[in-house]
């Protein structure tokens, strides 16, 4: 008896890639053949020179169809912008700014490593789709992306930047100035060095703070209070002060504090931003417009178009291996169609000429022809996704306790300020000098900045391990989830295959792994593929005669005269799938294949603790008990044989719930989730619905997003208490007088450096 | 201490020399991609064809 | 391979310059440190001063500065900028002519530092000692330079101006400004001129001058050039670009203000002094962080530097950077500085940075350059290393040599026994005891030279090895189009490209020169001092000794400023004040005491006392190291060019009347006779009264003696 077992085969290199792959040749696809043509016809070879120097970034070889982009409508932009998959080191840099050596036309090629973008400004030799094409053949996938939000972004952070310069420079010659003053300079010098510094803190205060007054007067029109409130007031207050100061004749002038103040601010406002923005560049991935073509029969001749161009009533030419595009009716023979996207099962289903068949489902059978019935959202994939988009957004961005904790803060902070005011009024001079001192030193930007900096850290950290997660706030509800509902095919289980067991007659046992292993090599069934995997390198393969494959049943051959079948057994089994393998007419075998389960599902489970644990699943009913009871989930917590819609009425009974679930097929119900997790499908769709997206298979991912989202929690607390602790110790000094408003301004950015460095430290690299 | 009328302004004028070429220069987006411009630096382009000097 | 496109531009570097002025620094950098030993070895023994004018040790100290600061560091600058711009700006040079005008100009200069020098025509300014005529061409020359670099940058073909470029740019601008401001002497004649500023004033914009020439001479380029070779050697990206963006303008910033750090514990005001410290000690975070930017760049390949000796002496540079930018910060703190003032610390921590930082940086450029330049394999790998060990074991013994004689003498200098006498009221006692360091001082700095003329020898060699043929390399690249400029900017990016620049830049220096010109005599003339002058000024015969003491470098041992530290006011009597040097054209407070510091010297000693002294030291002071000037009692006194010197002193503000100036022969011929005849009667031979001796004898005995207040000296 043979029992399920994973061969180790040789492996070859593939010398464009480097994947590495079974079979004959240097390449592992003929996609990286014509790459590597391409290359080497340009003289470009020195690319696998430079490639292997070293990396960016490990990603994993796109394997990539070759694509062409034709009849797209030529755009008449002098600059495009692509986002390209497979960017990873060196070499990629040297051959795509290369572009203008290649492409007439092409004015410049510039690549922005950390976030895979190119940008290419061209003339009228060339346009977007030639572009386009070339980047492919160079092996790159691009994707057009819009340019208007990333350059919104951009003119954002340089106008921060250039404010930020302009603090920077006249806070260091203002320092330079008032440092003299408290080291002793006296008399006129250093009524001259005041006027100076006041005049060197007029950019800072008209040009550099803006920021701070617009969303402080904004908060302050809405009726509510904002952290940069406190900040205001101390500028204004402080610059008055001041000028009395000067006019009066003396020489004491808080121009140092307080521009120091806006630079510290400002610089720590734009890094925490350009953190941010790096690490939603996974979000860009939403950005993306698909561009694939589709092949169309006009007037009996094959015609490659787009899909936008596609009309209700065309006939579609679907390949072997193709996706569907639109909805539609089914008009020959040989469809076999995957459904897993819609509807989670894990057998393809033989459709018929006259049956209908879906957009985003994956022809695994022969090529067919389709007639469109339905285009964009109005197939049941689109609708789907309209129904979702168009519902209200039932997760609201809550900064929670932070936030609102921020707000009281001000409010105490301005009150306390206005006292010390009051008590002084004998003394405006004093009262001044610890007001300031007080509303600078007790800046609540440790509140405002903590929390978004843990949780885009956490976000960068799981984004390492593979979680994607649309918005970083979903991790401050992770960790009170006590309800986890669970897919089955992909999470638990293996998602595909694999051999149960292998019954046979021993009369026959050289031939009839020989001939499975011949006969099923011929077919891309996932059962086929599963008994092939299982063969591969134990046996050898043999000349078949008269192959045929039978949609949905099986397949059928002669090898060497003998005729064989193998198929579907009519005796399915209440929990697996059955083969049976006949030779000349006769039962000589009988295979079983399951769905197994991932040999760490059980033990990672347990370290989800002591939460309750669904079962939420499409598939057939016995299949799933038998895997909730190997898992030790009550059988009042198994739901199968579930549709999507079905699905997301359960999850709305159980509001506080995390879902795991296929990105598009369950998107309804991960919607409704609490925090819903999308495992496999694409990236892009899952996104649209789930909060977040692992990218490797299996369950500890999950255990690992709680872990993420516990640390995440303890580092925040921990902040608040720090922050809390400082502010009521630093208040008291600057009330006291202990403090001066030039070592408030040094104490509070050294406070919000420890926050800063505490969390980094924390959350960091932790395997 | 009357040099100072001088070394000052010459220091103000250097300084503020030095943040109008700031200014300008982020403005022309010299500071957008603080990544890329590192490695570009090592692929130097050789003679015609042939490779560089190792 | 076939180029499809047409428009793209094959364009060949200029690496002739570049070929040019590795050669230059290579042959330089030996002559520079051969000076350096000469006189290291006549600190160690005076015997080697062989009692002649043209090489005794003030004369050639300032040739050993010179050439190491402007002939070895400058050529290899210029070097290594001129190869590196045209690769990060993907473009030839400029011009090909202003590089032949700079590199022969610059040469020229280095020349006639070295004819003019021994000759005692000098400035008397640390590392602003040339005179007039040479500061002008170093100004020429250095705008030749900057629109050299600046055409480059205007036709570049990379839009990206990568952050060593910005460095050079910081270079060309800052020391265009220092230099100009540090310059701005009258002359008197043409190899003679005065600063405009005096005394105290004098000192700041010297400091002023002298630090930031170290940071933007020394330093700046030189981390471009770190942030360039580094990678290209060891063929990895920066550790972190953005640190390195952030680092350059950090510096740019604060460094300018450091200055005050040499003049720490004199009469500079304390709150000027206060804000050189603070500044000082803020330099020590970008400086470590360019250290650190370039070490981590390193990591992952510290196999290669082991077998490398590139990375080796790049990562050894970048080092001893460390080091010197710690110390440095260290050594501003007052208290610190207070110890290390004036000794052999100082002279320890510039070795430091110059053998370790600047020495071994443009070794292991060269060594980079040179194969790759003249298109063959380096000679021998082993001779390098061995260059490596040879010279880092000189700067080891260097500096503990070093800083055990600067301390030590430091500690001597302070020590005060309990009844609140100097323990050691003999200064030369404190020499003695570190002479045999300088000995192994000599040792150490030889055995560098030796590791560098391995690497003369290796390195001319692999020239020699060169294929017949030559070809400069080549780069293929699309000029920036004006769409692309369109697209990259929002407008006004065009005005910091471009021969706009240039010219701009030109003005600017221009309208500087002019202002300082008209403004400072100005504002440094009586009319705006507060009350009536604390001092009289020099008599005629006095500046006539006082342009001898500079000629002669007597400033480079010993220096006129006590300061407000109670061991100093002890051993040298009350602390300077501001005033007293007020009318000194160019300040003379000197920055080493190799021997006593002289601001009261005045009438400590008899006349002859002075005389016995200049002739031979050891007759008054038996262990004195101290050289002989035989030569002042034989060469005759330029009487005529007297009046001319005082003129320009009045024109620079000190308050000398017509009657003086038109008289100034005749009172300086009286003067003379007087003091020859007090001399005879003390026992000096005849015949003094026309002979250079007596003028040096007259200045010597006005220090400190020339209050206007009822005297309130003490000693």
């Amino acid at each position: 008896m043979l029992v399920n077992q994973k061969l180790q085969t040789e492996k070859v290199q593939c010398v464009h890639c480097g994947l590495a792959f079974v079979g004959a040749g240097r390449f592992c696809c003929g996609g990286c053949e014509s790459v590597y043509d391409f290359l080497q016809g340009h003289g470009l070879g020195r690319y696998y020179d430079l490639r292997n120097d070293f990396t960016t970034q490990k990603a994993a070889p796109i394997r990539f169809k070759k694509q062409s982009f034709l009849e797209l409508k030529a755009k008449p932009e002098r600059e495009l912008n692509f986002y390209l998959e497979g960017i990873h080191c060196l070499g990629c840099l040297w051959v795509l700014e290369k572009l203008p050596e290649i492409l007439p036309g092409v004015l410049h090629a510039r690549l922005e490593m950390s976030t895979s973008v190119i940008h290419v400004a061209i003339d009228e030799r060339t346009n977007f789709q030639i572009v386009a094409n070339t980047l492919q053949q160079l092996g790159y996938r691009p994707h057009a992306i819009e340019k208007s939000a990333e350059e919104f972004q951009r003119n954002e952070n340089r106008s921060i930047l250039l404010r930020l310069g302009v603090a920077a420079a006249c806070t260091g010659n203002i320092m330079l100035l008032s440092v003299s003053i408290y080291a002793g300079a006296s008399g006129a010098l250093a009524r001259d060095f005041a006027w100076l510094s006041m005049l060197l803190s007029l950019p800072v205060f008209f040009y550099s703070a803006t920021p701070l007054y617009q969303t402080a007067f904004a908060a302050l029109k809405s009726k509510t209070l904002s952290v940069d409130l406190p900040i205001v007031f101390a500028l204004l207050a402080g610059f008055a002060a001041s000028l009395v100061s000067l006019i009066r004749g003396g020489n004491e002038v808080y121009c140092d504090s307080l521009s120091m103040l806006v630079f510290l601010l400002l610089s720590s406002r734009y890094l925490l931003r350009r953190m941010q923005q790096k690490h939603l560049s996974n979000a860009k991935l939403l950005d993306f417009l698909d561009s694939e073509s589709v092949i169309c029969i006009r007037a009996t001749t094959k015609v490659e178009i787009s899909v936008s161009q596609l009309k209700v009533g065309d006939i579609l030419w679907i390949p072997a291996g193709g996706v569907l595009p639109c909805d539609g009716v089914v008009r020959s023979l040989g469809a076999l169609l995957d459904l897993s996207l819609l509807s989670g099962e894990s057998l393809p289903e033989k459709a018929n000429p006259g049956w209908s068949a879906y957009a985003g489902t994956k022809n695994l059978g022969t090529e067919f022809l389709l007639e469109c019935t339905d285009l964009g959202r109005e197939t049941r994939l689109g609708r789907i996704l309209t129904q979702l988009n168009s519902a209200s957004v039932t997760q609201t961005a809550l900064r929670g306790f932070a936030d609102t904790a921020a707000k009281w803060f001000v409010g105490i902070v301005l009150s306390l300020a206005a006292m010390v005011l009051v008590y002084f009024h004998g003394n405006l001079d004093e009262g001044i000098r610890r007001a300031l001192a007080l509303v600078i030193v007790t800046c609540p930007c440790v509140l405002a900045f903590a929390v978004p900096l843990s949780l885009s850290l956490t976000n960068k950290l799981a984004a390492k391990r593979g979680i994607l997660l649309k918005s970083p706030e979903s991790l401050e509800f992770i960790p009170q989830i006590q309800e986890i509902f669970l897919d089955k095919t992909g999470t638990i289980t293996e998602g595909n295959f694999t051999v149960i067991s292998w019954l046979e007659n021993a009369r026959y046992s050289d031939e009839i792994q020989s001939a499975v292993y011949s006969l099923e090599r011929l077919s891309r069934h996932p059962v086929a593929r599963a008994l092939v995997t299982f063969l591969e390198g134990k046996v050898t393969a043999q000349a078949v005669d008269g192959f045929v494959e039978v949609p949905g049943l099986g397949v059928n051959g002669s090898i060497g005269g003998i005729s064989w079948q193998i198929k579907k057994s009519s005796q399915a089994r209440a929990t697996n799938n059955c083969i049976d393998i006949f030779r000349a007419e006769e039962l000589v075998a009988r295979i079983s294949l399951g769905d197994q389960l991932r040999a760490d599902s059980k033990s990672l489970l347990q370290k989800l603790g002591a939460r309750k644990i669904f079962l939420l699943s499409g598939d057939r009913e016995e299949i799933c008990v038998r895997v909730a009871r190997e898992l030790g989930i009550p059988e009042a917590q198994i739901f199968s044989e579930k549709s999507p819609e079905q699905k997301a009425a359960i999850i709305k009974a159980h509001p506080q719930a995390l879902m795991v679930g296929d990105g598009a097929n369950d998107a309804l119900a991960l919607k409704s989730a609490k925090v819903g997790v999308a495992v496999h499908g694409s990236v892009e769709l899952s996104l649209k619905n789930a909060a977040a997206f692992f990218s490797r298979p299996g369950l500890a991912s999950l255990v690992e997003l709680f872990q993420l989202a516990e640390q995440n929690r303890r580092v925040t607390i921990r902040n608040l208490v720090f922050s809390a602790t400082y502010n009521v110790f630093a208040g008291a000094l600057a009330i006291t007088g202990m403090a001066s408003p030039l070592w408030a301004a040094v104490l509070m950015p050294l406070s919000a450096i420890t926050v800063f460095l505490s969390t980094t430290i924390s959350i960091r690299g932790r395997t | 201490m009357s040099i100072l009328f001088i070394l000052v302004p010459i220091a103000l004028l250097l300084a503020g020399g030095a943040l109008l070429s700031f200014l300008l220069s982020a403005k022309n987006g010299q500071y957008e991609d603080l990544e890329t411009p590192a490695y570009r630096i090592l692929l130097d382009d050789c003679k015609s064809g042939e490779k560089p000097n190792d | 391979m076939t180029s499809e496109v047409k428009d793209i531009d094959i364009v060949q570097y200029d690496d002739d310059i570049v070929k040019k002025f590795a050669i230059a620094t290579l042959i330089w950098g030996f002559v520079g440190m051969l000076v350096g030993i000469i006189v290291a070895i006549q600190l160690a023994n005076w015997r080697f001063n062989f009692g002649l004018p043209w090489i005794t040790f003030g004369r050639l100290r300032p040739l050993h500065t010179n050439a190491a600061i402007f002939a070895f560091a400058g050529n290899a600058i210029f070097a290594g900028i001129y190869h590196s711009s045209q690769r990060l700006l993907k473009t030839r040079l400029f011009s090909d002519a202003l590089s032949n005008i700079h590199f022969w100009g610059w040469q020229l200069i280095i020349v006639s530092a070295a004819l003019t020098l021994p000759f005692g025509f000098t400035v008397g300014k640390e590392y602003a000692e040339l005179e007039l005529p040479i500061k002008i061409a170093i100004a020429v020359i250095w705008v030749v330079f900057g629109v050299n670099f600046f055409g480059t940058i205007a036709k570049r073909r990379e839009q990206h101006l990568y952050v060593a470029i910005w460095f050079y740019i910081a270079t060309v601008i800052t020391v265009a400004v220092l230099h100009i401001v540090n310059s701005v002497n009258i002359p008197v004649s043409i190899l003679k001129s005065y600063p405009v500023y005096a005394g105290l004033q004098d000192g700041l914009v010297q400091w002023w001058y002298g630090h930031n020439a170290v940071a933007f001479f020394l330093t700046t380029p030189f981390l471009g050039l770190m942030y360039y070779y580094i990678p290209k050697a060891a063929n990895r990206p920066v550790y972190s670009y953005r640190l390195s963006i952030v680092h350059f303008w950090s510096l740019v910033f604060i460094y300018i203000w450091a200055g005050p750090h040499h003049l720490l514990n004199t009469a500079l005001p304390n709150w000027a002094q206060t804000l050189g410290m603070i500044f000082s000690l803020m330099l020590w975070a970008p400086s470590w962080g360019g250290m650190i930017n370039g070490l981590l760049t390193l990591r992952g390949c510290w196999d290669k530097v082991r077998t490398d000796p590139i990375l080796k002496f790049l990562a050894a540079a970048v080092t001893f950077y460390g080091m010197s930018t710690f110390e440095g910060p260290l050594l501003s703190i007052k208290s610190v500085n207070s110890l290390a003032h004036y000794t052999d610390w100082i002279i320890a921590h510039v070795h430091g940075g110059t053998l370790g930082w600047n020495g071994f940086m443009i070794s292991g450029m060269l060594y980079y350059l040179v194969p790759r330049l003249w298109n063959t394999k380096l000679y021998s790998v082993k001779m390098a290393n061995f260059h490596f060990w040879t010279g880092t074991l000189g700067i080891a013994i260097y500096m503990l040599s070093m800083w055990t004689a600067g301390i030590t003498q430091g500690l001597m200098w302070r020590a005060v026994d309990a009844s609140g006498h100097l323990v050691y009221p003999d200064f030369v006692e404190t020499v003695m005891r570190i002479v045999p360091l300088y000995y192994v001082r000599a040792v150490g700095g030889t055995l560098y030279l030796v590791g560098y003329v391995v690497m003369m020898f290796n390195l001319f060699k692999t020239m020699a090895n060169a294929p017949a043929t030559q070809r400069s390399e080549t780069v293929r690249a699309k000029p920036l189009t004006a769409s692309f400029g369109e697209v990259a900017a929002e407008g006004g990016h065009r005005s910091i490209e471009g021969l706009p620049a240039i010219f701009t830049t030109l003005v600017v220096i221009a309208v500087l020169v002019a202002s300082i010109i008209s403004i400072v005599p100005t504002l440094m003339s009586p009319a705006y001092s507060d009350g009536m002058p604390a001092i009289r000024p020099y008599s005629a015969l006095e500046i006539a000794g006082r342009d001898i003491y500079v000629r002669e470098g007597c400033y480079l041992c010993h220096s006129q400023q006590i300061r407000t530290l109670p061991f100093d006011v002890l051993r040298y009597g009350p602390a300077s004040t501001p005033e007293e040097s007020m009318y000194d054209h160019p300040f003379q407070w000197g920055s080493k005491r190799i021997g006593p510091d002289l601001a009261r010297v005045g009438k400590k000693y008899p006349d002859v006392w002075h005389y016995r002294h200049m002739m031979d030291p050891r007759t008054v002071t038996p262990n004195s190291i101290m050289p002989t000037y035989g030569w002042l009692e034989k060469s005759a006194l330029d009487f005529d060019i007297i009046p001319k010197k005082l003129g320009v002193m009045k024109i620079v503000g000190v308050p000398y009347s017509d009657y003086q100036i038109q008289n100034g022969a005749v009172d300086a011929h009286h003067e003379a006779e007087q003091l020859a005849a007090r001399l005879v009667e003390q026992g000096a031979p005849k015949g003094l009264e026309d002979k250079e001796i007596i003028a040096l004898i007259a200045y010597l005995q006005a220090l400190g003696q020339m209050s206007n207040k009822p005297a309130a000296t003490t000693n």
